[in-house]
């Protein structure tokens, strides 16, 4: 077990570049969720860090050692870190035993040794008995686990998993993230979990790093990231926020600001140091919005849109002062809203995004 | 930072990754561009002996020769495509009935080597026909068979390469999606006006590559303008190669040298022309692919059949009638008869004769040698074009087309001219020994387990071999635990192929052979060409039916192998 620093780390795939000057650390034990939209360099930074690509810039480090840097370069059969793959990549020709049995091979283990150890691991992951199957017998989420059992056998100082819930259904993603959070309870292995369910970084991680066009954009505890987002791009990405204008009137005291959002005077979180600034971008989340309904064309904003969620409504709402906004609000049923109607705003909360 | 170095990088001649892949280039090299290399310099730089390089180009009958290469050419690529296009269109498009059968039938010819083709034919007509003359049809003795000529050429030509336009366009056609016929038919256009204006257009680029292909191969065969045309007195390219080769040994060297750069120049030509054809147009397909879409033929199915077993009938059953006929009678030009079939002709090539025995020992030997090694070369090199990719790489994987691309004559040539002398430093010839056939066909045949290969590694996720590698596994305990076991079966394939391929060739042994060393094509070539046309027909039983044989094989063990890796299975 390790901890895992990457510092200025950049890779260019003929020019173009994947991932842009990425540095954190992570401590040992520490469970890191890599969050973005697709195409944003997550997979690339996680072969980065299991050595299957060098970086052309920025050092990696697995606790001090130093594995990645331009010109030197620890190949991963040497980084002991272990990869889940987004595919499995389970060796058809081999049965589960075997398939797990691998790494212990390769290190050289006794027969005895690496019966007793495959055993244990199938146990761990909760297919003892099928070591004879065939990978290809099983079904998805059983070759997930047999996948993070050969992971387990080699007993990596970094576990990196790519996405690896991305192919199963919503239930068996419920079962297969609880296992991950015992594994990593069990073992305090240190963990980068790539995905780009916000939801599911936010129920495993201790941090989650935002990622966006190669960039780091944020990294933060999940409860930091959804209150306190640096940027429009964080703030849409996670949770059902609403980025609207408004004016800062005040300079920030207390973690507080005043603020005027649609016309209506409010007081707003805000970045220490944060100054009174005309059209600042603030985060609104559908919970800082109160609302109620009035009658005839009284109120501040029209109900655009009403989309049934089950025990509840989303509503698309358009404020009068800003008719090209939309805000998302939630309300349960019954109710006698409907698109069309007129309500008056109150804005109980919301975060002023930093000017970047 | 010097101090948190990761330890300081492995000299790159100790690390056993780098020092495999620079032997393998280097093998490489050596099978794929020295023969091509050492070619144009030898018609650059004349060394052999000879007069100037230049003055067979002033000569007659090069220029007759050049003529007729390219009538028979030309000839034999419009009948090859004419029946090509009838029979894949049938079998790829249409519901018609038995079709697995049909296609391996009709592929059949093209894994019958040219010169057997040419013997078998040969047994169809003429006066000593057994067909004819149970038929009492056969012409007085004496009367020249009427395939000995420009004609019957063409003829042999068309039918044996008829299987090659076929199998290039019904792999065009099977990748032709299924909405894009329906999308047309649901516009209300008739199946006809589908076929003319939605398959056509799409089909047309892997119509060129056949037909490319075919010129191309034509161009450079042998077994049948040497059966055919040196009776005949006609006489094309490679035949006029061999002749003089054959006739005036080495001393030629540097005329022929010419005269494989200008066969060389024509096929690269026809190569390079449809790469360009291709280029111009975009014909790229894209749509959901699938099943290929099936038209009901309705009550033309029967006809529809009926052609497509004619065909096959016409151009694989009756000339090898013909062939097992004729080897079956006591003496050449005897009528056949129950009475006094005999397999005496077996008997005499098989046990009683030694250099047909012995020719099929070597063929044996040579091809399932050239397969093995092949196949050690091709795993890890495949690996390296798959994986690493880059410039050398893709340079090394496109030289290795060379040799099979060139005709054989060709190819022999070069490597009488890298091995006359003794080899530098080692101070042994591989001239006039098997040895020379033997590095021959590696140099022939590599790309023939090199392409599926390849195919199997690019086709491979690369995340089975990364996971061997998280596990810690080194590049050559990966490689035998996880690459090679995945990437088995369709090296099998290739080397399977090569085998056939090997097991039955003339064109590259004709001019190799020496005495001891003979293949099985020299043999059968030798007893035609001795007169010996009832030996001839027997051997030429045998090796159609070891073809057979391994071909049904191959087929029973690809059923477990990806589509396309043996190329006669539906
Ligand atoms: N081997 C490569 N060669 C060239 N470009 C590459 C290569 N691998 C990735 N890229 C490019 O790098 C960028 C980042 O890709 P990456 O696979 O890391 O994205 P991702 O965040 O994992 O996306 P997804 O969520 O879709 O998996 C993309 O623009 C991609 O096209
Ligand atoms: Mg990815």
């Amino acid at each position: 077990m390790a901890g895992l620093t990457l510092e200025n780390v950049s890779k260019d795939f003929g020019g173009a570049a994947a991932v842009d000057g990425v540095s954190l650390e992570m401590r040992d034990g520490e469970f890191l969720a890599v969050l973005g939209p697709s195409g944003c360099g997550k997979t690339t930074l996680l072969r980065l860090v299991a050595g299957f690509e060098r970086v052309t810039g920025g050092t990696i480090r697995i606790g001090t050692r130093a594995v990645s840097m331009p010109g030197s370069h620890v190949p991963p059969e040497d980084r002991r870190v272990g990869v889940v793959f987004q595919s499995y990549a389970l060796w058809p020709h081999m049965d589960v035993a075997g398939n797990i049995a691998y790494p212990l091979r390769v290190a050289g283990r006794e027969r005895a040794d690496i019966e007793r150890r495959v055993a244990q691991a199938l146990d761990t992951v909760g297919l003892s008995g099928l070591g004879a199957r065939r990978p290809a017998d099983l079904s998805g989420g059983q070759r997930q686990r047999v996948a993070l059992a050969r992971c387990l056998v080699m007993e990596p100082s970094v576990v990196l998993l790519d996405e690896p819930l991305a192919n199963l259904d919503t239930h068996l993603r419920g079962a297969m993230q609880r296992e991950f959070e015992d594994y990593h309870r069990r073992t305090g292995t240190t963990m980068v979990y790539i995905t780009h369910d916000q939801a599911e970084a936010m129920a495993l991680a201790d941090r989650i790093a935002v990622m966006s066009s190669g960039r780091l954009v944020q990294l933060a505890p999940p409860a930091s990231l959804y209150r306190e987002p640096v940027s429009r791009m964080v703030a849409e990405f996670i949770g059902q926020a609403s980025v609207v204008l408004g004016d800062v009137l005040s300079d920030e005291a207390a973690g507080r600001v005043r603020a005027r959002v649609f016309g209506l005077d409010c007081v707003l979180r805000a970045a220490p140091g944060q100054t009174a600034r005309r059209g600042a971008e603030i985060c609104l989340r559908p919970d800082d919005i109160g609302f109620s309904e009035t009658g005839g064309q009284t109120g501040h904003a029209t109900i655009r849109r009403m989309s049934y969620r089950g025990g509840a409504f989303a509503l698309e709402v358009s404020p009068d002062a800003a008719p090209d906004t939309v805000l998302r609000l939630g309300v349960r049923e019954p109710t006698t809203l409907a698109t069309g109607g007129r309500l008056t705003l109150a804005i109980t909360d919301g975060w002023v995004i930093p000017a970047s | 930072m010097a101090d948190t170095r990761a330890g300081a990088p492995r000299p790159v001649w100790r690390d056993p990754e780098t020092v495999l892949l620079a032997i393998l280039v280097a093998v490489t090299l050596v099978l794929a561009v020295a023969p091509v290399l050492r070619l144009i310099l030898e018609s650059a730089f004349p060394t052999a002996g000879g007069g100037p390089a230049l003055a067979v180009l002033s000569q007659a009958a090069t220029w007759t020769a050049t003529r007729r290469t390219l009538e028979v050419t030309l000839g034999g690529t419009l009948l090859a495509a004419v029946v090509g296009c009838v029979m894949a269109l049938l079998a790829a498009l249409t519901d018609i009935r038995a079709r697995p059968a049909l296609v391996f039938g009709f592929v059949l010819p093209l894994m019958i080597p040219p010169q057997v083709t040419a013997i078998a034919w040969l047994q169809v007509f003429g006066p000593a026909s057994p067909l004819l003359k149970m038929l009492d049809l056969a012409p007085p003795i004496g009367t020249r068979n009427p395939l000995y000529s420009r004609d019957g050429i063409i003829l042999l030509l068309g039918i044996h390469y008829a299987p090659l336009v076929f199998l290039t366009l019904r792999a065009g056609l099977r990748r032709l999606p299924r909405d894009f016929v329906e999308a047309a038919l649901a516009t209300g256009a008739s199946p006809l006006r589908v076929v003319a204006t939605v398959i056509v257009p799409i089909m047309i680029p892997a119509l060129i590559a056949g037909v490319m292909l075919t010129l191309v191969s034509c161009v450079g065969n042998f077994g049948i303008p040497a059966l055919l045309g040196i009776p005949g007195g006609y006489t094309v390219l490679t035949t006029l190669i061999y002749q003089r080769l054959a006739g005036l040994g080495p001393r030629v060297l540097a005329d022929v040298a010419t005269l494989s750069v200008l066969i060389g120049v024509v096929v690269f030509a026809g190569i390079w022309a449809q790469a360009w054809l291709l280029r111009r147009g975009d014909y790229r397909i894209s749509g959901t692919s699938g099943e290929p879409p099936r038209f009901e033929l309705g009550r033309w199915r029967l006809p529809a059949e009926t052609l497509a077993w004619f065909l096959v009938l016409f151009t694989f059953a009756l000339p090898m009638l013909a062939m097992v006929l004729t080897s079956l009678v006591p003496a050449y030009g005897v009528k056949l008869t129950a009475v006094n079939a005999t397999l005496e002709n077996y008997r005499f090539v098989i046990f009683d004769h030694g250099p047909t025995r012995r020719a099929f020992v070597n063929s044996f030997l040579l091809s399932a040698g050239a397969g093995a090694v092949l196949i050690a070369l091709a795993l890890p090199l495949g690996h390296f074009i798959a994986r690493r990719g880059g410039r050398l790489l893709g340079g090394l994987a496109f030289a290795a087309e060379l040799p099979y691309a060139l005709p054989g004559v060709v190819l022999a040539i070069a490597c009488i001219l890298l091995f006359l002398k003794p080899l530098p430093l080692l101070g042994f010839g591989l001239y006039n020994t098997v040895w020379i056939i033997f590095v021959a066909y590696l140099m022939r045949f590599l790309i023939l387990v090199l392409r599926p290969v390849v195919a199997a590694f690019q086709q491979l996720d690369r995340s089975y071999e990364e996971a061997a590698q998280m596990a810690g596994a080194r590049f050559a305990f990966r490689q035998r635990t996880v690459s090679l076991p995945m990437v088995a079966p369709a090296a099998a394939a290739g080397a399977l192929i090569v085998f056939l391929t090997a097991f039955n060739e003339l064109t590259v042994s004709a001019l190799l052979w020496s005495s001891g060393a003979e293949t099985l094509g020299v043999a059968v070539f030798g007893l035609e060409q001795g007169g010996e046309s009832t030996y001839a027909a027997a051997l030429s039983a045998l090796s159609v039916a070891v073809t057979i044989a391994i071909m049904a094989l191959a087929s029973l063990a690809g059923r477990r192998m990806p589509q396309g890796v043996v190329p006669w299975r539906d």
